[in-house]
């Protein structure tokens, strides 16, 4: 018996092949009857006698005291009313059905799962296989990335992740997702993605988004279709892939404006990348009207955080305004960035500083560190 | 063909609603058993009440007809539309999770369960009873063995 009622799981049966582990749901039955027994405990708080299978080697704690709210998980739903009357209010979040739950927190991170766990017994309960799925997805990381002493290994990263989002997690989901796109097995990628993504979690959105650009044949409608709904959600990557769609076209019209209004979104959360193009959509009235000075600005922020481009371009403006020593600093960043054409104009320029100068501009751009950004 | 047809749904208090298949359909539950034959006219819907199988036709039959227009203008309609829809008080909010789940209907489950994660997302433990007015039933000893439940690992 499968306690999982997701509703999509009839047009969904690929996901069969995935190693769906049962176990953390036996272990929820057996819970259920063992709780049932223990009604007559309900009074004797201080001594518990009831065994658990909890991991933890502490003496167990003592049976709920109404196991009303409990039963309405366990009765599935057909189309018959089940009618088990509940006393407690019918409203009751704390009884909403283990699934509902799980499908609620499929997308939260630790910290919020923890929480939730703490809110009451049910949600614990109904949380855990989630719980357990971010233990695997620690794990799979550590695996993945080679830490504590061992070497990195992609096996059991891939492992770890799977398990993790057979027990419902969206962010083990797109972790797996991307090791089976890195080892090139788009479809089981875009598989997983695709499920995360339908759960509401922007990560699993954008990688779909992106992964539907990069297959071939490119599905940009459906791509765009995911990107909008991670960007809607703040997910800055997307908002800036988002921004690329409409502004190349891919199959769409292009929408310059909507364009220049999601790279200003996501420069404004921090994505370098997205910096560079509002600077040149102001530059050339592209999606904006043109404006020298808001052009300038986000030029000035993407060169301050790295990226090579604009650091040549805000020290052509540095230049043009004839601040030579900070414009040659900037050429000198986007030199060393490999920016071919930094170098000539920057080699102009400092044939005419003096040595001191020439020794301030190296030891400036020698110790100069990007600010930070959301990549 | 099936487009026209209408089907009559019977909620748990016994009010019927006649709607087209195509906006019944959107729930897999009804699909389901009008297709296997099993469902009757009119269809018992158990355990939804008038007042959320009204609400539940209203989205589907405003799903079914934005799915028909297929604008991109719309889309951005529909999304706000859908946050509109939610605002209502716990009570409704709790029905209709319900509702869409054992109607099994998965753009309404999606999107109830989204404001329910938004609405949690980011409180204390005691933040969100307070939001949901639940009890915290847990002892003291359960409350610690799960604060520090799987902590080991994550050294």
């Amino acid at each position: 018996m499968k306690q999982r009622t997701w509703p999509h799981r009839t047009d969904n049966p690929r996901f069969t092949a995935l190693p769906f582990d049962g176990s953390s749901v036996d272990d929820l039955a057996a819970k259920f009857a063992r709780r049932r027994h223990h009604h007559h405990h309900q009074t004797d708080r201080s001594a518990s006698t009831s065994a658990s299978s909890r991991r933890v080697p502490k003496p167990p704690p003592p049976p709920p005291p109404s196991s009303s709210r409990l039963r309405s998980p366990a009765s599935r739903w057909k189309l018959a009313p089940a009618g088990s009357p509940k006393p407690a209010p019918s409203r009751d979040f704390a009884g909403l059905p283990y699934d509902v739950l799980a499908r609620i927190a499929a997308s939260f991170t630790q910290s919020n799962l923890r929480a939730a766990s703490l809110v009451c017994r049910s949600w614990n309960e109904a949380l855990r296989p989630l719980r357990e799925a971010m233990l695997l997805l620690h794990w799979g990381k550590r695996f993945k990335h080679g830490r504590g002493g061992a070497g990195a290994n992609s096996e059991k990263a891939l492992d770890s992740f799977l398990k993790g989002a057979a027990r419902g997690s969206t962010l083990a989901m797109v972790d797996a997702g991307l090791m089976y796109w890195e080892m090139g097995k788009k479809e089981a990628a875009i598989e997983l993605y695709r499920k995360a993504a339908s759960l509401g979690d922007p990560a699993g959105q954008c990688n779909l988004g992106i992964a539907y650009l990069q297959v071939e044949p490119a599905k940009p409608q459906e791509a765009i279709k995911w990107l909008q709904l991670a960007s809607a959600a703040g997910h800055i990557r997307a908002q800036y892939q988002l921004a690329l769609c409409l502004h190349r076209g891919s199959g769409q019209d292009t929408n310059l404006v909507e364009a220049a209004r999601w790279y200003l979104k996501a420069a404004e959360g921090g994505y370098v990348r997205a910096m560079y193009n509002v600077a040149l959509c102001y530059s050339f009235g592209e999606g904006f009207h043109r404006n020298r000075r808001q052009a300038r600005s986000w030029m000035k922020r993407a060169a301050d955080r790295g990226h090579s481009k604009a650091q040549f371009e805000h020290g052509l403006s540095l230049f043009s305004e004839g601040e030579m020593l900070k414009a040659v600093v900037y050429l000198e960043l986007a030199t060393r960035a490999g920016e071919r054409a930094a170098a000539h104009l920057k080699h102009v320029i400092l044939q005419q500083l003096s040595a001191p100068s020439r020794d301030r501009v190296m030891f400036l751009a020698d110790n100069w560190r990007a600010l930070p950004s959301s990549r | 063909m099936a487009t026209s047809r209408k089907v009559t749904l019977l909620s748990s208090d016994g009010e019927s609603f006649e709607v087209e298949q195509s906006v019944a359909v959107e729930s897999i539950t009804i699909k389901d058993s009008i297709e296997e034959g099993s469902a009757g006219n009119p269809i018992p819907v158990p355990k939804v009440n008038s007042k959320i199988l009204a609400k539940v036709i209203e989205y589907c039959k405003k799903h079914v007809e934005s799915a028909k227009a297929e604008d991109r203008v719309d889309d951005e309609d529909l999304v706000a539309w859908d946050a509109d829809f939610v605002k209502v008080d716990q009570a409704t909010l709790f029905d209709l999770i319900r509702a869409a789940n054992f109607l099994n209907i998965k753009s309404l489950l999606d999107l109830t369960c989204q404001t329910v994660a938004d609405m949690i997302k980011g409180k204390t433990p005691e933040e969100k009873r307070k939001t949901f007015t639940i009890r915290n039933d847990f002892t003291p000893e359960e409350e610690e063995e799960v604060r520090r439940e799987n902590q080991w690992a994550f050294e």
